[in-house]
């Protein structure tokens, strides 16, 4: 997850180009907020009403908190795609800090902290999220170390990317048809968005697990970019970040979700197809067949999803939902509910068994893949398959997403139950820590840090986008 | 009546009283129950009793860990920072446990009259309300934490014995620069130990104030008793002064020091008065939640749940700091992914303090609804915030020195692990090395290699088979390197073993030396021809693999070549096959053997079934003497039924290349003689037990050798006497549980502890006849037949190692239904004489 420190990675080089890539990011973001005229909010700190003098002060904030984010991040492995959720929480977490609690103590206002306050400062959600990113990506550009190594040529992984979006959104489309927009739209955001994901993240080798979370992170980010930036901008001229231009997006979250989980499982299993098709060197095949120890993995799977299964019951029972489950083979029997309730949790645990293998390295990891990966499912499961398998039509609107909020916490508790469980249970057989000399502990190392690069930054960012839904969508059911 | 008591004891598991009294709550709970409930009312007491059941386990048991693991874990900082105090001589822990566990149980009672359930029912039955509930319970649970409180103070007068007049010789070692690390002492008599860097002092019960030094290396023989108090660690680096002491539980010592001295040299010791990651993490967490907390009082934002909602965040609060703080104590992690970690906690948190527990405090269901988690939006941003700031708490802590270096569990460094060499890689040798890996995944500090003349495991029980050809050799064994992935393999043979050096010789250079803390001898038996004139030369061994193939290869080597000679006598010795020895080994051969020669002789068309013979040559009155007498009989009518000629009560005397002769005279014309009349303990165990004037390795029941220190034998090699003085058998299943014993035992008497010894009853012994036929003994029940054969085929195939294994051979068997056996000879001609022989 980090890198040793050494002499050049000091706090204070790291907050030097935190400072720079602040300052960028706040160029960014004061534009934005130019635009939605809250410059002179920032100005009453000091006592004024000017626009530039909110600009000037909002350029100092910009600066610090940039420099904050190169203290904190001057230790994580460089690179953008680990990087960009990093500036992602970094931005939501100001967020919180920023607008809601900070901003009014400083202008002597009272702190409120509630929905009707958050949603008021809605647009500088989106702006902090953008700044985060900014300041990201440039202090990555900053630190790079020049003499690495050329990048590996990315018209293949390109090319590949943008096939896997074409056919993430195909698929997203024929699932959820109307209610993911239009297929036109659908297959040029899926070229455009599967493009990128390569050139982002890089096309190294990674797990179906790891991916997918990256992937329905990456969703969050082709929806604030398509959905609230780019699409208002080219109908209205304006950007759509204030409350109820989000509001009426929010709609449209699932679907990108479904289509950067969906990209990113696809752009892996495309180049996994690729290698076992077409690479005649063993060296670059997996080094366990998943014969070795996988019967295993996927009995501890079914265990650990059982486990989380009951957890999710307690929610199921309290909300009178497992009626709904029973629906899905024609029943109306809660008991029935019950049943499949249990075997679908039974079979997403082994499937969390197959693709989250290895990826755990303590019970907090565990319980963080976990929890990001019962996320995806509230998308595709609770929101897409179970009405479609009941035989009803399926709504992504903003109000029922605030129905099946209930269902949202269950799947996190869930996921966090099943991830934990089952990385107390591979831990007593992999025990990844117990290395036979240096080259396996250097390997193991190197292994862990691949694998959680950027992973607590994902699991953050999918928690705050699960918990913010109510700001997003508006008022309560 | 005391033999049917034991009865009823081994099977229930308990005293039969246990089960009466059970028996008699259960029933009177259930006569209460029918005087008080009406029939409306029982299904809804049984989904409360199964609701609470299930709370109680999954919700409130994990609580009371968590907060039992943060009181030890807080109290435990205090014990080791206390600096100027003085000595605390009695575990305060337990005088917090009980009372807390009245608190609770009572708060479980007094339950639904604090949040004023059934206020009708109650007032209409009593006539009063149920307002004095709440301050009732805190009255009660007040009084249970002064009793406790009154309890300690008496136990810590009583305690409070001086000590300091046994510490005398500490300051000489203070004085000379000596890392102390801990110190103990006995109120009673001045019998404790100081521990430094490189060796335990360590007093002598009959010469007060006289001290003993013994190095680290034989720790193992120093007794550490159960002293009134026992005070120490305290580490100190290159203090002059007289550090403080305070209370450490005995059976600790050991452990707690090896750890201290393991973390110490290569990291920095930290700042005087450096807290363990997981106590730092618990008071940022408080101070991070009085900030926030100050923020939301000062702007009038209350607690969703009100004052329990107070408690709560308190709580909460703790809980985020610990699990922030455990982080650290896993990794050394950057600040960023501290603070990640801090935000996600915090919103974790939301949803299970201010969206579940406040409204169940509350005497509502949680509904998790978007106006509820709207409602409760402050605690989130509050939440969000404070694991934030708790996360650059810990991080600004490490980074200031206040943090103890973090033990990760990839690499102690500086540590000394306990070296544990295992010579063979056998069952024992390979179960050993199994419990030793689980017993690191729980933080033993144990480094282990396993040492291997072959580098699979083979699995014994079906090597008959595989010498039939009815199995595939490889099938039957797993590499050693994948059943312990995790621990050091060496192939290769131990050559000598120096018992004074605690050195493993695999050769002549220093590569090839392995030193060791702690010796385990797994390397099996050999056979055992007795010096008989051409046995060693003429007969065919059955130990491993090699055998096995060898053994198939030469049988039908001789099919092959006789088929069509003439000469009637030539005939008669090729097509005669003799096993000498009617042990599970002899009598699956045989059988096994009759299988593979009358399976295959339809591809030679010139050998007549009538000219081949099998004979099975048993010293003893009876085969299998292992097994049951009836069950022998039954194996030995069904071999004779097929033609097998079994002969007892006579031994072969010798062997040359055309035949047996037998103690009766008897000589018996064959080019096949299968010895499994013999075994003994492999060279490399019977030199070990010269060494201590031994003819053979004999064990102490805790599987220590006796007479030689730090060496301990598992498996066939060696004598483990039972309770009842006999020695153990030596079959695989033994094995596998003595070298499960002796890791755990080795574990035990690294921190300090006493090892246990063997203690095992055998399930049951099973033996294949051939063809859909077998004896078992299971635990007294037997089984001959169909029936046996389907019972030794299952669980022989659970035991094979690897899921793997398992799946090949099961098709071996499945493939076997449908197609004859295979006759191909894979050893080239020329060669197969001259290796025949090891």
């Amino acid at each position: 997850m980090t890198e040793p420190a050494t002499p050049t990675r000091t706090r204070l080089a790291g907050a030097g180009h935190g400072g720079a890539a602040g300052f960028a990011g706040g160029l960014v973001f004061g534009a934005s907020m130019a635009v939605f005229g809250t410059l002179s909010t920032v100005a009453s700190i000091v006592h004024t009403g000017s626009a530039a003098a909110g600009f000037v002060v909002h350029m100092v904030f910009a600066v610090v908190i940039g420099a904050g984010f190169g203290v904190f991040a001057v230790r994580q492995r460089i690179g953008v795609g680990e990087t960009m959720f990093w500036g992602l929480i970094y931005g939501a977490f100001w967020w919180f800090l920023g607008p809601q609690t900070l901003l009014p103590l400083f202008r002597g206002l009272p702190v409120a902290w509630n929905l009707t306050g958050a949603r008021e400062v809605l647009p500088s959600l989106i702006g902090h999220l953008v700044y985060g990113l900014v300041v990201a990506g440039v202090f990555v550009l900053l630190r790079r170390d020049p003499a690495a190594t050329r990048p590996d040529p990315l018209a293949g992984p390109v090319t590949r990317g943008a096939l896997a979006g074409v056919l993430a959104a195909l698929l997203v489309h024929a699932v959820a048809g109307t209610a993911a927009g239009s297929l036109g739209t659908a297959i040029v955001v899926g070229v455009i968005a599967g493009a990128g994901y390569p050139v982002l993240f890089g096309a190294h080798r990674e797990g179906t697990g790891p991916a997918l979370i990256r992937g329905t992170c990456y969703g969050f980010v082709v929806w604030v970019a398509v959905e609230l930036t780019a699409s208002p901008l080219a109908r209205t001229g304006r950007l759509g970040w204030s409350a109820d231009d989000v509001s009426a997006a929010v709609g449209a979250l699932p679907a990108d979700v479904l289509l950067g989980g969906g990209l990113a499982v696809l752009f892996t299993w495309l180049g996994a197809a690729a290698r076992t098709l077409f690479t005649d060197d063993v060296r670059a095949l997996t080094p366990e067949p998943p014969g070795e120890r996988g019967l295993r993995a996927t009995g501890y799977g079914a265990l650990a999803g059982l486990a989380g299964g009951l957890l999710f019951t307690v929610v199921m029972v309290s909300v009178g939902s497992l009626h709904r489950v029973a629906h899905m083979v024609g029943s109306d029997a809660a008991p029935v509910g019950l049943v499949l309730h249990l075997l679908i949790s039974l079979a997403l645990g082994i499937s969390y068994a197959v693709v989250f293998r290895r990826s755990a390295f303590d019970p907090l990891s565990g319980a963080g893949w976990g929890a990001a990966y019962g996320f995806f499912w509230w998308f595709l499961g609770d929101l897409t398959l179970l009405p479609l398998f009941a035989g009803q039509p399926i709504h992504w609107e903003g109000p029922a997403l605030a129905t099946q909020f209930p269902s949202l916490v269950g799947h996190l508790a869930y996921g966090a139950a099943l991830g934990a469980v089952y990385y107390g249970l591979e831990a007593r057989t992999n025990p990844w820590w117990m290395t036979r000399n240096e080259a396996e502990t250097a390997r193991a190392a190197a292994r862990r840090h691949q694998t959680l690069g950027a992973a607590p930054a994902l699991w953050v960012l999918i928690v705050i986008i699960a918990m913010l839904l109510p700001v997003l969508i508006g008022s309560p059911a | 009546m005391r033999t049917v008591l034991a009865r009823v004891r081994g099977f229930y598991g308990e005293h039969p009283l246990h089960l009466l009294v059970l028996a008699a709550c259960f029933a009177l709970a259930g006569v209460a129950a029918t005087h008080v409930v009406t029939d409306r009312l029982w299904p809804l007491m049984l989904i409360w009793f199964l609701a609470a059941v299930v709370a109680h386990d999954f919700v409130l048991f994990p609580v009371y860990a968590l907060v039992d693991i943060s009181a030890t874990s807080v109290l435990g900082a205090l014990r080791r920072h206390r600096r100027h105090g003085g000595p605390s001589r009695v575990p305060v822990l337990n005088y917090l446990r009980i009372p807390t566990l009245g608190a609770a149980l009572t708060f479980v009672l007094f339950l639904p009259g604090i949040i004023q359930q059934g206020a009708v029912t109650y007032h209409a039955a009593t006539g009063q309300t149920q307002a004095p509930y709440l301050a009732r319970w805190l009255l009660l649970i007040a009084v249970m934490y002064a009793v406790s409180a009154v309890v300690y103070a008496i136990r810590l007068y009583l305690a409070g014995i001086p000590v300091r007049a046994a510490l005398a010789p500490v300051r000489a070692l203070l004085e000379r620069g000596e890392r102390v690390l801990l110190v103990a002492g006995g109120p009673a008599a001045p019998v404790g130990a100081v521990a430094t860097s490189s060796a335990l002092y360590h007093g002598v019960a009959d010469r007060p104030g006289t001290w003993q030094r013994t190095p680290w290396r034989d720790l193992a023989d120093v007794e550490f008793r159960a002293e009134d108090s026992v005070l120490g660690l305290v580490p100190v680096p290159g203090g002059s002064e007289l550090p403080p002491v305070s209370l450490v539980e005995p059976g600790e010592l050991v452990r707690v020091a090896k750890e201290l001295i393991a973390e110490g040299p290569a990291e920095s010791p930290g700042r005087a008065g450096a807290l363990g990651p997981r106590t730092a993490g618990a008071l940022a967490g408080l101070v991070a939640a009085a900030v926030v907390g100050a923020v939301t009082a000062f702007h009038a934002m209350a607690p969703t749940a009100g004052s329990l909602g107070l408690v709560g965040y308190g709580l909460q609060s703790i809980v985020v700091g610990v699990a922030v703080g455990s982080t650290v104590s896993r990794d050394r992690l950057g600040p960023a992914a501290l603070v990640a970690g801090g935000v996600l906690l915090g919103c974790l948190g939301w949803l299970v303090f201010p969206l579940t527990l406040a409204p169940l405090l509350g005497g509502h269901a949680p509904t998790w609804s978007i106006a509820g988690a709207v409602t409760a939006y402050p605690d989130l941003v509050r939440d969000v915030l404070h694991g934030g700031l708790t996360g650059v708490l810990v991080s600004a802590a490490g980074a200031a020195g206040f943090l103890r270096p973090a033990r990760s569990k990839a690499a102690r460094p500086g540590g000394v692990p306990t070296r544990v060499v295992i010579v063979g890689g056998g069952f024992a040798g390979v179960s050993a090395a199994r419990r030793f890996e689980k017993l690191a995944v729980r933080g033993a500090p144990i480094d282990v290699t396993v040492v291997s003349d072959s580098n699979f495991l083979l699995f014994t029980p079906m090597l008959a088979e595989a010498a039939a050809g009815a199995l595939e050799a490889r099938h039957i064994s797993a590499p050693v390197r994948a059943a312990v992935a995790h621990t050091r393999f060496r192939y290769g043979t131990a050559q000598r073993i120096d018992v004074e050096n605690r050195v493993v010789y695999l050769g002549a250079d220093e590569d090839s030396q392995l030193p060791y803390d702690h010796l385990v001898v797994a390397c099996g038996s050999v056979p055992h021809t007795f010096g008989l004139p051409g046995v060693d030369e003429h007969a065919w061994p059955l130990k491993n693999l090699t055998d096995a193939g060898k053994l198939r290869d030469h049988v039908l080597e001789l099919l092959e070549a006789i088929e069509h000679e003439p000469d009637p006598a030539r005939r008669a010795e090729a097509l005669t096959f003799v096993v000498a020895g009617a042990g599970f080994a002899g009598t699956e051969m045989i059988a096994e053997l009759f299988d593979l020669v009358h399976g295959v002789t339809r591809y030679y068309p010139e050998i007549r079934p009538d000219e081949l013979r099998f004979v099975l040559v048993h010293g003893g009155e009876r085969i299998l003497p292992e097994m049951p007498p009836t069950l022998a009989r039954y194996a030995l009518g069904r071999l004779t039924a097929r033609g097998i000629d079994v002969r007892l009560g006579v031994r072969v005397t010798d062997a040359a290349a055309d035949g047996v002769r037998l103690r009766d005279g008897a000589w018996l014309p064959t080019k096949t003689l299968v010895w499994t009349a013999g075994n003994r303990p492999s060279p490399l165990a019977g030199r070990l037990a010269e060494t201590v004037g031994r003819p053979k390795l004999v064990t102490e029941p805790e599987l220590r050798v006796t007479g030689v220190e730090r060496v301990w034998a598992v498996g066939d090699c060696a004598l483990i006497p039972g309770p009842d003085g006999s020695f153990y058998p030596p079959t695989a299943q033994h094995a596998l549980r003595q070298g499960r014993a002796v890791a755990d035992n080795i574990a035990a008497v690294s921190a300090g502890r006493a090892p246990q010894p063997f203690r095992f009853r055998t399930i049951g012994v099973l033996v294949a006849l051939g063809r859909h036929t077998a004896v078992a003994d299971i635990r007294g029940h037997r089984f001959a037949g169909l029936a046996a054969w389907l019972l030794w085929r299952g669980i022989y195939l659970s035991k094979l190692p690897g899921l793997e294994k398992r799946v090949r051979v099961l098709f071996d068997w499945l493939l076997d239904l449908a197609f004859s056996r295979d006759i191909v000879v894979t050893t080239p001609r020329d060669t197969r004489n001259e290796t025949r022989k090891p």
